[in-house]
Order: structure tokens, then sequence, then C-alpha cells
């Protein structure tokens, strides 16, 4: 044998050798090969339809991944990321659209001067448009039972319709006698003393209402009697909910121009300039609309995923609970409201004349898959329009109430609700659907930030005060005057407390005037901002990642103070979602492509040795050791030309199919994920090409150790009968 | 029966082996398989090597075949040293000046029989289809096969498929064919008709036949009988 160059570099000679003895034996080769393949017909299958396999995952897989990747990325950045976020240069915490896992916003600072930084962006060409935001969260309240009937109630008197009137008063009067006796039961519940504490002795506020004299002089001087019940009853009630709200601020104008997702629901959108809230569709229902009504969408939904109440536990539970909260619904009822649902539903029902209006509401609400269309569409027929649906409306002014992020103070600010809103394709997510909408200043108002509204009160409250402004450097010149208030004037030295900060408290008095005024570009432009999204003109990732860069040295050369991350950093958990399923498909298919080298690998390793004689023979009757490295070297390529060429067509056809029929986003999560009802996904010849690459360097990793056997094998084998 | 010949007179030499020693090493232990031997075939002879079970057949074949190489000697097969040559060149000697034939005929059971006798003149190249097709054709003709060309060697007899493994070593016009135990897996007759075969086509070609065999039969048919006892030939 000739000196031996390594093991790889005979190899490789061997593979170059014999360039013209190639082609002739080839024929023979192709031969030995397709007739091995069909002489060991199971092995090939189970070979062949891993590699199938292999390569119809890979592809299909691949596919859908770029599919839900670019989907996902459409849906954030038209929603509310824009394609860059900016926000305060060393921050505390690194910024998060969708808030931290614990549903809180990071701590991220404020960028003072958004005016200038806009004006620096726009100087890239690539850059179409800088929003100004600020994100966080608010709570607020709905009214309790009694302040609703409350309001009802005055509402009629205001009227004068008199039928109306005595009808409320007289339901009015039946709620607070079982509010009373539930407080009295309640005494076992909760601690009293407390509640005394907060809400004052309900008793002492009881007694006058439980005078028989106070309903029947309800008459002669409603007003006083309302007065009364609205100060000193209505507080008491318990059933009020708390909601929270996580709010954009934003100017609503130009975010409502640059974010295509965002689409007006209900209602009319914030005018521009003005202040205004707008309920995410998805809270509204959620959070605002009335609990029966709800578990009715709720179980219309299930059903028209498809599914049905006696397979859907969640469907069950919420009939139970629809059929024992009756009492709540009956108690929204006014005696003439309830006398109409009691009538239309006997009629409906075919209920006998002795059933109760609540008899007949708990045989409605007593639904199974045979009458849940009929039922549903008469509760909404006969009994949610006599119901307050929404305990918040259109037009009414909501109290937000959150922590000014400067001073820690609580802040009440009211805004006047407009209607609802979704984002395409997130509204279904509780994930990144959660988002409700604001005006910029009432937003800075809730950050704590002044708006020229609280800036000239303060300045009116300080010269009134005799407060003068100065600096540290004239501070020691102070001592010297005493008698006078100062304050000092910050030089934005600390990040904490940037010029603007609204120090002051706030009452949450609701200004018509206020909410009416329209405010200047100007003067939504000049006070700080939290974030700011940046969308581009060219929004490809090519150009995304060349602006990016862009941006970061006009950041640095500029000084403009702000950090700058692409649309799926800022998303955080919901953007990184992609990269998870990203990896969790690597992973996937790395684990695949082992199982399938070893399976593969052992199978042609088995052929190699069944074949060690005929290889031998080969060898003795002449065969140099290329030949037999082509031979086996063949059948693998013959296996990954027919089975991952099947698997990769197959996975195409599939793909051509689900693109032009799509694939049906059966949970709110695939929602998310698909952004839409649908995922369509593309075919991309890359990919096929990369699959079936994938599947022959397996195939071929797995064909090395076979290789190197057969190499090894010696003309002698063909003898071994011998001695 | 002849009697075996040390120096064949004024023929030329196909085959010389001086001094060769095989070596086998099991674990620990060195088995010696040929211990110093020496032997001369000459071109055109028709000879058997026999010999008890282990007593060296196999080894010297596989020597003289170019499919082992000697641990000590000189090894000369068709005037090359086979102990110089690399593996290629070895695979080159056989596939152009060696024919094979093998106990348990060792054909392809993908290739026909035409595919099976084709094979080596595909290695070799350079040669057409039209006449390789000739060439085995004839050769199916001269072993009685005319008609089988498109069988699978499991659509074949025992002796049929040997007269396909014939065929085939002589495809190539070697110089030499060896034949190990050629007549072992056959019954006695199909066996006798086989020797026959190969002696006749010794006697019209020339061509050089040498086999390993324990069977009577066959050596009766053998010009010279080579025994071996103990890896030495016995005197």
């Amino acid at each position: 044998m000739s000196a031996p160059r390594g093991r790889w570099g005979r190899l490789g000679a061997l593979l170059s050798a014999e360039g013209s003895l190639l082609w002739q034996t080839l024929p023979v080769v192709a031969r030995i090969s397709l007739r091995n393949l069909r002489l060991h017909r199971l092995r090939t299958l189970l070979v062949g339809s891993i590699l199938l396999l292999g390569t119809l995952l890979l592809l299909s897989g691949s596919c859908l991944f770029e599919a839900v990747d670019q989907a996902m990325e459409r849906t954030l950045v038209n929603s509310v990321a824009g394609h860059i976020q900016l926000y305060r240069a060393g921050a505390k915490e690194s910024f998060q659209l969708f808030g931290n896992m614990d549903g809180s916003m990071p701590d991220v600072g404020v960028i003072e001067n958004f005016p200038a930084l806009r004006r620096a962006l726009l100087q890239l060409d690539n850059v179409a448009t800088v929003v100004p935001m600020g994100i966080d969260i608010a709570v607020s309240s709905t009214e309790n039972l009694l302040e609703r009937q409350l309001a009802a109630l005055r509402a009629a008197v205001r009227s004068g319709d008199l039928a109306r009137q005595r009808a409320l008063a007289q339901h009015l009067q039946r709620v607070i006698a079982v509010f009373d006796r539930s407080l009295s039961n309640a005494e076992a519940l909760i601690d009293v003393a407390r509640y005394k504490r907060e809400y004052g002795d309900p008793d002492l506020a009881l007694a006058r209402v439980r005078r028989p004299d106070f309903w029947s002089r309800f008459e002669a001087d409603p007003y006083d009697a309302l007065e009364y019940l609205e100060n000193e009853v209505g507080p008491l009630g318990l059933d009020q909910d708390l909601i929270w709200l996580r709010y954009l601020g934003t100017d609503t104008a130009l975010f409502r121009q640059t974010f295509d997702r965002f689409e007006v629901v209900d209602g009319t959108m914030i005018p521009p300039g003005q202040r205004g809230f707008l309920f995410n569709k998805r809270v509204y229902e959620e959070q605002v609309k009335n609990k029966t009504a709800r578990r009715l969408d709720l179980i219309k939904e299930k059903l028209d995923e498809g599914l049905t109440i006696a397979r859907c536990p969640d469907c069950q539970s919420w009939i139970r609970l629809n059929v024992n909260q009756t009492g709540s619904l009956l108690m929204q009822l006014d005696p003439l409201a309830a006398e109409a649902v009691g009538a239309a539903l006997r009629r409906e029902l075919g209920g006998g004349k002795q059933q109760s209006t609540a008899q007949l509401l708990r045989e409605l609400l007593a639904m199974d898959d045979q009458n849940f269309a009929a039922r549903h569409a008469l509760f909404y027929r006969v009994v949610a329009p006599r119901l307050e649906l929404y305990s918040i409306k259109f037009g009414d002014e909501l109290v937000l109430t959150a922590f000014a992020r400067g001073s820690g103070y609580t802040r009440k600010v009211p805004v006047k609700v407009y209607g609802t809103f979704r984002f395409r394709s997130l509204d279904r997510s509780p994930l990144a659907g959660g988002f409700n909408l604001v005006d910029l200043m009432s937003f800075r108002e809730l950050y704590g930030y002044l708006t020229p509204e609280r800036r000239r009160e303060q300045e009116t409250l300080r010269r009134r005060a005799g407060v003068k402004a100065v600096t540290r450097a004239q501070a020691e010149a102070l001592f010297a005057a005493p008698g006078e208030v100062v304050e000092e004037q910050g030089r934005g030295a600390a990040p904490a407390a940037p010029a603007g900060l609204d120090l002051g408290p706030s009452t949450g008095r609701y200004d018509a005037a206020l909410q009416r005024r329209v405010y200047s570009q100007s003067e939504l432009d000049h006070g700080v901002v939290v974030n700011a999204a940046v969308m581009l003109k060219d929004g490809s990732r090519a150009a995304q990642r060349r602006t990016l860069e862009q941006l970061r040295t006009l950041n640095r050369r500029l000084g403009l103070g702000v950090a700058a991350i692409g649309w799926r950093e800022a998303s955080g958990v919901v953007g990184q979602l992609v990269d998870v399923i990203r990896y969790a498909l690597y992973g996937a298919m790395l684990v695949i492509f082992l199982v399938a080298l070893i399976i593969v690998n052992n199978a042609l390793l088995l052929a190699t040795l069944e074949r060690t004689r005929e290889i031998g023979t080969l060898r003795a009757i002449g065969a140099q050791r290329s030949f037999v490295l082509r031979m086996i070297v063949a059948e693998t390529v013959v296996m990954v030309a027919v089975f991952g060429g099947c698997g990769a067509a197959l996975g195409s056809a599939a793909l051509l199919w689900l693109g032009h029929h799509g694939i049906p986003a059966t949970t709110d999560f695939f929602h998310f994920l698909f952004s839409g009802p649908r995922l369509y996904p593309a075919l991309a010849w890359s990919q096929v090409a990369l699959a079936l690459a994938s599947c022959a360097l397996v195939a071929l990793i797995a064909t090395l150790s076979p290789a190197r056997l057969a190499l090894r094998v010696t003309p002698r084998e063909a003898m071994a009968e011998g001695d | 029966m002849p009697e075996p010949l040390s120096e064949p007179p004024s023929a030329e030499r196909i085959v010389q082996l001086e001094g060769v020693r095989k070596d086998y090493r099991l674990g620990a232990v060195v088995v010696p398989a040929l211990r110093a031997l020496d032997l001369t075939i000459s071109r055109g002879e028709f000879s058997a090597i026999a010999g008890p079970s282990g007593s060296g057949k196999t080894t010297l074949l596989n020597l003289i075949g170019c499919v082992d190489v000697a641990t000590a000697g000189r090894v000369t097969v068709a005037g090359q040293e086979t102990g110089q040559l690399s593996d290629r060149a070895l695979t080159r000697l056989r596939l152009f000046q060696i024919g094979f034939i093998f106990q348990s005929f060792n054909l392809v059971p993908v290739l026909t029989a035409l595919q099976n006798i084709e094979f080596p003149l595909l290695l070799q190249g350079g040669i057409g289809r039209a006449e390789r097709h000739e060439r085995v054709r004839a050769l199916l003709a001269r072993v009685g096969l005319g008609d089988h060309a498109e069988h699978r060697p499991g659509e074949l007899s025992g002796g049929q498929r040997q007269r396909v493994a014939i065929a085939r070593a002589l495809v190539t016009r070697p110089a030499l064919v060896l034949a190990d135990e050629p007549t072992a897996n056959l019954d006695s007759k199909t066996g006798g008709t086989i020797i026959e075969l190969m002696q006749q086509l010794n006697e019209q070609d020339g061509t050089t036949f040498l086999f390993s065999t324990h069977d009577q039969q066959v050596i009766k048919h053998a010009h010279r009988v080579i025994r071996l006892v103990d890896g030495q030939i016995a005197a």
C-alpha cells in the first residue's frame, strides 16, 4: 500500500480520482444502488420515511415560522411599536412596551425635549414619523348599583316622568332594603369597625331612610331626598368594580395616522388636540360589560369556534353562574322593566302566569346546545335593552387614578370616554391587546408632569404665596433674607425631578371646558414623553438595521440622550415569543435530525456489514476503493433525491394549499401568533433548497461511518470461507 | 496422475514465490500460515493446491491473487513484485491480470448473469458497450448459459452460478485464474463438469489455472499438484 496521507486525505484522493471511469461505471453503480434499495425495501422505507418526514417538517416548520414572524412584525410594528422605539438613555430599567412580567411598567425616566428629538430624527431619510408616547397603569372604578339606581332616579325626577319616578323609587327602596339586610348579614364576613372607619356608620346613614315617612315625603321634595341618598347612602354600596387600565398616552391624531392597525370600533375618535379616553374594545367588554351578557358572549365565541356546551366545561360553568346570579340581574331592573321582561319571557318561553320574572330569567339562562342560539337572541332582544349593559358609557366621565412617577402622589385625572378601539389582529390577545388610549395631556397629568393649565395654576399659587425661584448658587444669600418662602429651581440635575414635574395635589374634578379645549400641536409636543415610536418609510429588515445604526450614530453625535431599540426588543416577551418559537423549532429540528442521523446511520451500517462479502468480492475482482465509496454514496444520494424530494414536494404542496386556504387560529393565543384569524404561509424556494440541503447533509453525515467501514473491507473478505 | 514439478522447464513464469513467509497475528500469538515457501507457476499450467484444512491453501492463493501481502519473501505476479505495490496498483493488477473463482460463487445478487460478467470490463473502462456485450455473450455460450443472460443469480442453480463466475473470471482475458475450492459447494457431478469446463478453457485458450481443493476427483484433473502441509510444500 502507498504511504498513507491520513484517512481523510486518502478519502479525498479517492473521491477526486478516476474521472472518466466514474461516468462509465455510473450506470452500473446506479443499477447496483437502485437494486439494493429495492431488494431491502423495509430498510429503504424506514430510512426513506425518516428523510421524507425530516425534510417535510423542516420545510413546513421554517415556512410557517417565517409566516408567523412576518405576521407578528406587521402587527406589532403597525399597532403600537413602530419600527424603532426610543427612550431616555441610561434609564434604570430597559424599556418594555408591554410592561414587565409582573404587569408593572418599567421605570425608564422621561424624554424632556421631544420636539428637538423629532427634528433631529426627521433628518434621516428613512424616518417617516416620530410618535410621542407614554404608557402606564391607572385604576378606575365603575359606579356601584346604588349609585347607578340613584342616577337613573334623578334622571326620571328631572324629566318629570312621574310613573317612571315612582317605579324607580319603589325599586330603589327595595334595593336599599336588600342592601340593609345584606349589611347585617355581612357582619359575620367583614370587619365592621374597619368598614365604619372607611365608609361611615351605615346604621347612622340608613336610619333616616328606614323611617317610613322618608319615602312618603319623597315626592314632595325629591331633590332633597336624592341629595341625601347620593351623599350618604350611595357610597355605602360595596359592589363597585375596580378596573385596572393600562393606558397609552399619545398624540391621538398622529397615532391614528401612523398606526394602520388601529381602528375605532364603537363611538367616535377623540377629537384632534382634545383630551379624551378610548377603551380597548376587549377591556370594555371584559371589565365594563354586564357580567351575564359578557358570559353569554363568551359562550357564543366558544360555539362559533366549533365547540359545544356539552364539551366545554367553561361554558357549563358560565351557564351555572348566570342561572345563580339572576338576582343581581333582577336588581338592575326597575319594576316597570321587570314586568315588561317577565311578560315577554312568559310569551316566548311559554311559561304559566304564576311564574315570577326571577323564575323566567332563570329558565332563560339555563341554556344548552339545543336552545342556545334562540335564548341568546332572546336575551339580547328582551333583557339587554332594559339593562345598563355597560357600566361606563360613551360620553361618561371616567376618573383615572395613578401614582405620579415623579412625586409618588396619587393623581386623579378625569377624562371623557369617546368610544372603543382595537388593534386589528391583536384584539383577541390578552397579552398585548390591553392598551387603552388617552390623550397626551391627561397622560402627562397622570404621570405627574405639568400641563399648561397646571403650570398656570401653580404659578398663580406661587405668586399668591410670594414664592420666588432661586438657583442653588443663590441659596447662600437666602439665609440673609428671612421671612421669604423659596423654592429651588432645578437645572435638570436629577433625572427623577426634571423641569415640569407637577408636585401639586390633584382633585380629579371634571371640568367640561377643559375637556373641550383643543391643544395646539406645539402644546402637545412641548412636554415630557416617556418613549417615542419611529415609523420608517422602508420597513424591510435591512433598512431597519441600517436606520437603527444611523439613528444611534446621530444620537451620539448630537447628544440626544436617547436609547434606540428595534420593535422586537421593545415588545419584550411578546416580541421575543417569536424568538422562543424560533429556538423551539431549531431545537426540535436538531432533535429530529439527531434521531434521524442515528437511525439512518445504524441502518446503513447494518446494510454495509451485510454486504461485506459483496464488497470484498468487488474489490477482489478489481474494483478500487473509490468505486466502493461511490456505490455507498450513490445509495444515499438516490434516497435523498427520492425521499427528500418527496418530502419537499409534499411540504411544498401543503404550504401552497395552506397559503391559499389559510390555517385557522383556533385559540386566542394562535389568533395573536397568526396576527389574525388565519395564517397564510408562503412557500419560499430558498427554504425548499435549505430543507433539501439539510436532508442531504444529514444523510451524508449518516453515510460517513458506513462508508469508512466499506472502505476498510479487504478483498480477503471474499475468500473468508477458506482456511 | 502427473508428478508435481518443482520447476517447469522453458516456460514463461507467471507467478514466482521466493522464501515467502506469512504470519497471522491472533492477539498476542503469532501463527505462521506459510513458512519459507518457494514456488513458480508457468503460463498455461492447470495446477491444484491440495492439502488439509489449515495447511495454508487459501493464504497461498491470497498472496498469489494480490489480495494479501507476504510477511517476508518475494511474490512476483505477471512480472510485478506485489510487496512493492500500492493498494491501487494491486487492485489494477488483479483487474487486468487475474480472474477469481470463489467457493460460494460471490456473484452480485442484484445484477443479471450478463451484468455480473460484464462488470470487470466496466471497471477496466475504455471498452464500448457493443464489444463488451459481444465478449460476454460469447463467454456465456462457451460456459453453456447462452439462454440465461438475463437471469439473476437467485434464478440459477449452483452449477450455473459457478459457470457465470467462471465467465466473469475469464472476461478480462487474464493471465491467471485463481479458484478457491471451486467445487466445494457443488455436488460431485456438477463439480466434475465445472472442473472439466475449466480444463477445457485452459486447453483452448492457454489460460493459466491455479485452484485449491481437497477433492480427490478434482485433483485428478490437475497437471500438477502442489501439496501443502503446515504451510510448507510437501516434498
